[in-house]
């Protein structure tokens, strides 16, 4: 095992419990989220000397694991929409402020009535914790664009929360 | 994409207040108007509650997703497995090809490049492999045996010879 093999394997760890979460929130079973993960960690150490700028990494990363997905759903010939929550229960915000929900279930369900697009920015930003920068580079869109629908979205979820009280 | 958010103020405005990036006159002049209107004060209230408790159900739902951390380190091994033996695959493929171009060039001009690879094919088929490039290194004396048989037959036990001994000094 080289130096940065070395350097890869104590850091394949954390990226693996990072993209078991991405894939288990899009809906996949433990098992088929792993074999993904797994996947995603041999073409990161595969390709780790493509990466030019090292501040990007997680932007890459989650990059790599959106085309896993999709691969993976074209696969298995299912709707290629790559946030769709659907596989969550019926819900609306009442039932949230009503406490009907789970507190870790929360999130999903206030993200709801946004977009798929948006929903995958809002998971981006507050369960991968990905600043702008890297959900734009994941998600191949423009910076202006990840701030604008998230400003956004904040705006409204806040008004459907607001009126629900 | 210019959208006034609230009175005189544009959404990057907004969100550049937000995040603290605003230069200091601007968050000043900004700071000033919130404290006489009362809608944007509202929206900025409404906007950082929410931000709140977005990080605050993010980190929980984070934490509800925590994976067995020996579980972690087994799957990191499986990937590492994966990775040696595609690598080694890799190896070996590129070093039978390189034998078999050493033995391309030396039979060549003994047999005619023609014969040369149905040679080659019919000593891999002989032991079930389907052509000569998908040889493994295990496989290897068994393909140069029947290689260096074939040879004998069509230029001579000389050439035969030299087939083989050339066949093991590459590998």
């Amino acid at each position: 095992m080289t130096r940065s093999d070395a350097a890869f394997g104590s850091m394949a760890s954390a990226l693996f419990t990072r993209l078991v979460r991405y894939f288990s929130i899009r809906g996949l079973d433990i098992q088929t989220a792993e074999e993904l993960a797994q996947d995603v960690l041999m073409i990161i150490y595969r390709k780790a000397e493509m990466l030019r700028n090292k501040e990007s990494f997680y932007g890459w990363l989650y990059k790599i694991a959106r085309n896993q997905h999709l691969q993976h759903v074209r696969r298995h010939k299912r709707e290629a929409e790559l946030v769709d929550l659907d596989w969550l229960p019926p819900s609306s915000s009442e039932q949230v402020v009503a406490g009907e929900t789970s507190q870790e279930d929360e999130f999903l369900h206030w993200i709801r009535p946004l977009e798929p697009e948006e929903q995958q920015i809002m998971i981006l930003r507050y369960i991968e914790d990905l600043s702008y920068q890297e959900i734009a580079t994941a998600l191949g869109i423009p910076l202006g664009t990840v701030k604008w629908k998230i400003f956004d979205a904040k705006m409204r979820l806040a008004g459907i929360l607001n009126q629900s009280r | 994409m210019k959208i006034t958010v609230n009175h005189k103020y544009s959404w990057h405005h907004w969100v550049d207040y937000l995040e603290g990036a605003l230069a200091e006159e601007q968050r000043a002049e900004m700071e000033k108007h919130l404290q006489v209107c009362e809608e944007c004060s509202r929206l900025r209230r409404n906007v950082i509650t929410m931000e709140n408790r977005l990080q605050l159900a993010g980190k929980r739902l984070r934490g509800s997703f925590a994976v067995d951390q020996n579980r972690a380190r087994q799957a990191v091994d499986t990937c590492w497995e994966s990775i040696r033996k595609a690598d080694a695959a890799a190896q070996n493929s590129a070093s039978v090809l390189d034998r078999l171009t050493t033995l391309r060039a030396f039979m060549t001009p003994m047999c005619g490049s023609e014969t040369v690879t149905r040679a080659l094919h019919a000593a891999a088929q002989r032991i079930a492999v389907q052509s000569p490039e998908a040889l493994t290194e295990v496989l290897w004396p068994d393909f140069l045996e029947n290689l260096s048989s074939i040879t004998s037959v069509l230029c001579g036990d000389p050439a035969a010879i030299l087939v083989a001994e050339l066949g093991r000094l590459a590998s």
